[in-house]
């Protein structure tokens, strides 16, 4: 690929995928880190992505698999108090996403990578069931479910704090 | 937990993914999230949001990123075209030799003297001293790890730096005649830092050689050429005087930690 083409294709796509790693890392140098290795890795995949609509959910997939590892693996330098307030979300009271968040940071421990990975989808992308099966490559239904656990975990965890 | 476990958005407006499909497509002029947008205020700030991200991207994130970007993608094929099998080999192995990394330590840094100069180092104008962590991935678990304390080949280090003013930073390490650059990477010009806590980006994994490593940290108000600061480490290590040679000590730290590194495997 042309110099000029790689270039013209991350700037049209780059902002996408750095909002969305700002989104779940907070932090704007790691987030830089971020979109430069899903770039990396998606240049790695070149042959098979369309660089249109069609490579969104592969992008979406590997910008929240990296994020979420790296929130786990780095939670003492990501989470520190004071830094985590989410920024402006699409929606929702402040006290409602806050709320949201500490139930996710609470619930990665309590359910498996992929049922987090929808709960995310969920709770801080506000995405819809249809989309979240879309990115996950799972039919609505398995969706419906593992958001129904999230529930009923998200439910117990506020239960064990109250 | 809202008993709606879509949370953020309600009230009918799209997901941020919705909206980046839509950005993708080119904002049409015709599309089904048109109408919505048109109505909601709060979508429109979104919208306007999404645009500002974009100017913070070209102007924060496109110049320090852009030349890792197109190095990785020299080898991909076009857009809409198809790529060979050797080609794609080809492309996997020179990702893979551009991976290839080093050794890690833990970096520390001369310790100010408080009385001197009203509490400056003496060194370089420096109020207090950069401060460097260094933490290790080592399997599924991940820690600060401190000086004296061992590593492990195949260990996936990445620094933390506090900077009292912003400067330019250069983490390197020797190795015998071995030399490297972890930080900018190896080619890769230095870029100004601010001030401030910040993780460099990258992380480096440690290779398979046993024995003590040395990591050296130069920090300065003007860039250095790897070459440059190679030298001034390879002066200090030979004992030849201060860590700089060139008249620009009021400018630049340099500081050497040795960290064991235990063979076998991790």
């Amino acid at each position: 690929m042309e110099r000029r083409d790689i270039e013209q294709l991350y700037l049209r796509i780059g902002p996408l995928v750095f909002r969305r790693c700002l989104r779940l890392l907070r932090n704007p140098e790691s987030a830089r880190d971020a979109v430069q290795e899903v770039f990396v890795r998606a240049l790695a995949h070149a042959s098979e992505l369309t660089w249109d609509r069609e490579c969104l959910p592969w992008l979406y997939r590997v910008a929240t698999r990296l994020c979420l590892n790296r929130l786990r693996d780095a939670r003492p330098l990501q989470f520190q108090p004071g830094e985590d307030l989410p920024e402006s979300a699409p929606g929702g009271s402040l006290e409602h996403r806050l709320d949201a968040r500490s139930t996710l940071l609470a619930l990665q421990k309590e359910v498996d990578e992929e049922t987090w990975t929808v709960a995310v989808y969920a709770m801080m992308d506000g995405m819809t069931q249809d989309e979240i099966a879309e990115l996950t490559g799972r039919s609505r239904r398995t969706i419906g479910k593992r958001l129904a656990e999230v529930e009923r975990r998200a439910a117990a965890l506020k239960g064990e704090s109250a | 937990m809202s008993a709606d476990p879509r949370g953020d958005v309600g009230g009918g407006c799209p997901s941020d993914f919705a909206l980046d499909a839509f950005e993708l497509e080119g904002r049409p002029v015709v599309h089904p999230l048109r109408q919505h947008l048109a109505a909601c205020p709060r979508c429109q700030e979104r919208m306007e949001e999404r645009d500002q991200a974009r100017q913070v991207f070209r102007r924060e994130v496109y110049p320090l990123t852009v030349e890792a970007v197109v190095a990785a993608g020299a080898g991909a094929p076009a857009p809409g075209a198809r790529r060979t099998p050797w080609l794609l080999r080809w492309a996997l192995g020179g990702a893979a030799a551009l991976a290839l990394v080093l050794v890690g330590l833990w970096i520390g840094w001369p310790h100010p003297d408080p009385n001197a100069d009203g509490g400056h180092t003496g060194l370089d104008g420096i109020k207090g001293p950069p401060a460097i962590q260094v933490f290790v991935k080592r399997g599924e678990r991940v820690f600060e790890i401190r000086e004296g304390e061992p590593l492990r080949p195949k260990d996936r280090i990445r620094f933390v730096v506090s900077l009292p003013r912003p400067g330019y930073l250069r983490v390197l390490s020797l190795n015998g005649d071995d030399a490297t650059s972890y930080y900018p990477p190896p080619g890769a010009t230095p870029v100004r830092l601010p001030a401030g806590r910040q993780e460099l980006p990258g992380a480096t994994e440690l290779d398979e050689r046993a024995g003590p490593e040395r990591l050296w940290i130069v920090f300065s108000d003007e860039p250095l050429a790897f070459e440059e600061a190679l030298a001034r480490m390879r002066r200090r290590l030979a004992g030849e005087g201060p860590a700089s040679s060139t008249g620009a000590e009021s400018e630049t730290y340099l500081r050497l930690m040795e960290f064991p590194k235990e063979a076998g495997a991790p």
